[in-house]
């Protein structure tokens, strides 16, 4: 494992409230599957557990990854890893992706409220499918929590919002109803977003091999990059920007 | 570093932060100075001067406005990364460090971020901690250190990767006074082993101590620079007259006199007056004793004596 990735862990692990997310998150699972339960409809189950899972992707992007570099220039670290010879982005890049990692346990903990919990079965249809998607789905997570972790940086109350990219992008991922249903504007966005192109493809894939696989899993994969390079272009920016003296290096 | 360049060579810097409704302010306004290799030279100059930017700019985390700075033979800003890789960085302060991994974990991780693989970044790190006294502390989180062990911490990291120039930026600040006598022994040795050494402080004990020349700033210009015997040569006829606890009226009874020195009493109670030739000093000794002040010490002027003398109290001053 490397250091970046090992510091990462660290610092996620030491500090146990930005677990808390993993607790509460699946929460959600416990609500969907009692009202699926209730209302009869064990056949949505797996669509129920899959939505609780991409919430919690999302969420512990939103407000865990995010929080890399305010965390960094909080702790007096900005300035110091700013000046070391190897690539801050770079280790950044690395360290975002493993904390983002600490929350793909929450699929199994999903499924285990479920399975056991609520007597559901869930099993995928087409495993392969459902792993591709994810981890692209799992890229785009990254270069989400990237652009994020800049802009937290170089928009000063930016954080403020942190609450409000929760919601909206549940609804605009196709997560809460389906995304055919928004109004048109919305639609769109939601169509060129790989958090709904992800959400589509994994939920399809717990029922079937999904149509149009490969051509679907492009569009995903280029979305997913498109994410990552805006990410990385944004922290370059502001990493510049501190160079220049634009950007306080202490919290 | 290249064999015949110097550890560092700064030539007309100027580094102008612009904006606000300040406008624009020259925190370094065509600064040149040169530091040979191997050898340590002291930044002396008060809050604002432009002490904290010139390190910065030296360890790249700010690009110079104009003018030219190498570090090692690197230019700062074109080659930018090969002076980070000749620079050890230590920040005085209690930040800097991840305050809940160990110092082990910190130094570790920094290894990573010079580019050193992981067994020879574990393997240095274990060296530098050891070396620093820190070995049996390497395991604790650093957020239970105290102030003396985390600048050890500090200064592990920056030579983890074996620089060729430090830059150590106000590293005794807020230490207890054997704190700052250990760390300044730890320097010592480095100096012995041939590091080059910029040393911005406060504290003028220790750049008169640990430096071959001292270059005092002062508004972002530099207002004298020199071995600190060239500087305090100028002071050489003074003598700095002491008493611990002058009795009340004592800095008025020598300005009445007259053929004194110039008299200050601090806070504490201390008189100090600074004499220039015998005449004088007899004078002064003369009044001090017909004050009734006992506890008299007589002192050659030192660093901080050279430092007042050029550079004025803004801070305290009423305007």
């Amino acid at each position: 494992m490397s250091e970046h990735v090992r510091t990462a862990l660290l610092l996620v692990l030491r500090r146990p409230g930005v677990l808390s997310l993993l607790v509460f998150v699946p929460l959600y699972s416990v609500v969907f599957f009692t009202v699926v339960r209730q209302n009869g409809r064990p056949d949505l189950a797996a669509t129920v557990a899959l939505t609780s899972f991409v919430m919690t992707l999302w969420s512990h992007a939103v407000f865990v990854s995010s929080e890399a570099v305010d965390h960094d220039r909080a702790e007096g670290m900005l300035e110091v890893l700013l000046a070391a010879p190897r690539s801050y982005a770079r280790s950044l890049i690395l360290r975002i992706a493993a904390t983002e990692a600490v929350c793909l346990p929450a699929a199994a903990e999903i499924a285990l409220i479920g399975g056991w919990g609520f007597g559901f079965p869930l099993r995928m249809a087409a495993p392969a499918a459902f792993v591709a998607a994810l981890l692209l789905t799992f890229a785009g997570t990254v270069g989400s929590a990237i652009l994020l972790a800049s802009l937290f940086v170089l928009i000063r109350g930016a954080r403020t919002y942190q609450n409000a990219l929760t919601y909206p992008c549940y609804l605009l991922a196709g997560l809460v109803v389906p995304a055919s249903l928004l109004p048109r504007p919305l639609a769109a966005v939601s169509h060129g977003w790989f958090l709904a192109w992800g959400a589509d493809l994994m939920r399809d894939a717990l029922h079937a091999v999904p149509a149009e696989l490969p051509r679907r899993l492009l569009v995903l994969a280029v979305l997913a990059a498109g994410q990552n390079l805006a990410g990385v272009l944004f922290m370059r920016r502001v990493i510049r920007r501190a160079r220049d003296g634009g950007v306080a290096l202490h919290a | 570093m290249t064999a015949a360049s110097p550890g560092i060579e700064v030539t007309d810097l100027v580094r102008v932060y612009r904006g606000g409704k300040a406008g624009s302010r020259h925190a370094l306004d065509g600064i040149s100075f040169t530091v040979r290799r191997g050898e340590t030279v002291g930044l002396l100059g008060p809050n604002g001067a432009g002490k904290t930017t010139l390190a910065r700019v030296l360890s790249t985390l700010l690009t110079p406005t104009s003018g030219r700075v190498r570090v090692a033979g690197y230019d700062v800003v074109a080659q930018a990364r090969q002076v980070r890789a000749s620079i050890g960085l230590v920040l005085g302060g209690e930040r800097g460090l991840y305050g809940r991994l160990t110092a082990d974990q910190n130094v570790r991780y920094w290894a990573a971020m010079c580019g050193l693989g992981r067994r020879e970044g574990r393997q240095r790190t274990r060296e530098v901690l050891r070396e620093l006294g820190l070995a049996e502390h390497a395991d604790r989180p650093v957020e239970r250190f105290s102030r003396g062990m985390l600048q050890r911490v500090h200064l592990a990291r920056a030579l983890v990767a074996d620089p060729a120039v430090l830059v150590l930026d106000e590293p005794t600040a807020g230490m207890d006074p054997n704190a700052a006598f250990g760390f300044v022994e730890l320097v010592r040795q480095l100096q012995e082993r041939g590091t080059t050494i910029l040393l911005t402080t406060h504290d003028m004990r220790e750049a008169q101590e640990l430096s071959h020349r001292v270059v005092l700033l002062d508004q972002g210009r530099i207002v004298a620079a020199g071995r600190p015997a060239e500087l305090l040569s100028g002071l050489a006829e003074h003598r700095v007259v002491s008493v611990a606890a002058a009795p009340a009226g004592a800095v008025e009874r020598l300005a009445a006199a007259g053929g004194t020195g110039t008299a200050v009493l601090d806070r504490s109670g201390e008189l100090r007056c600074t004499v220039s030739g015998t005449h004088q000093l007899a004078r002064t000794l003369a009044v001090l004793g017909e004050a009734g002040c006992t506890g008299i010490s007589i002192s050659t002027p030192g660093l901080d004596d050279v430092y007042r003398s050029l550079i004025p109290d803004r801070e305290f001053s009423v305007r």
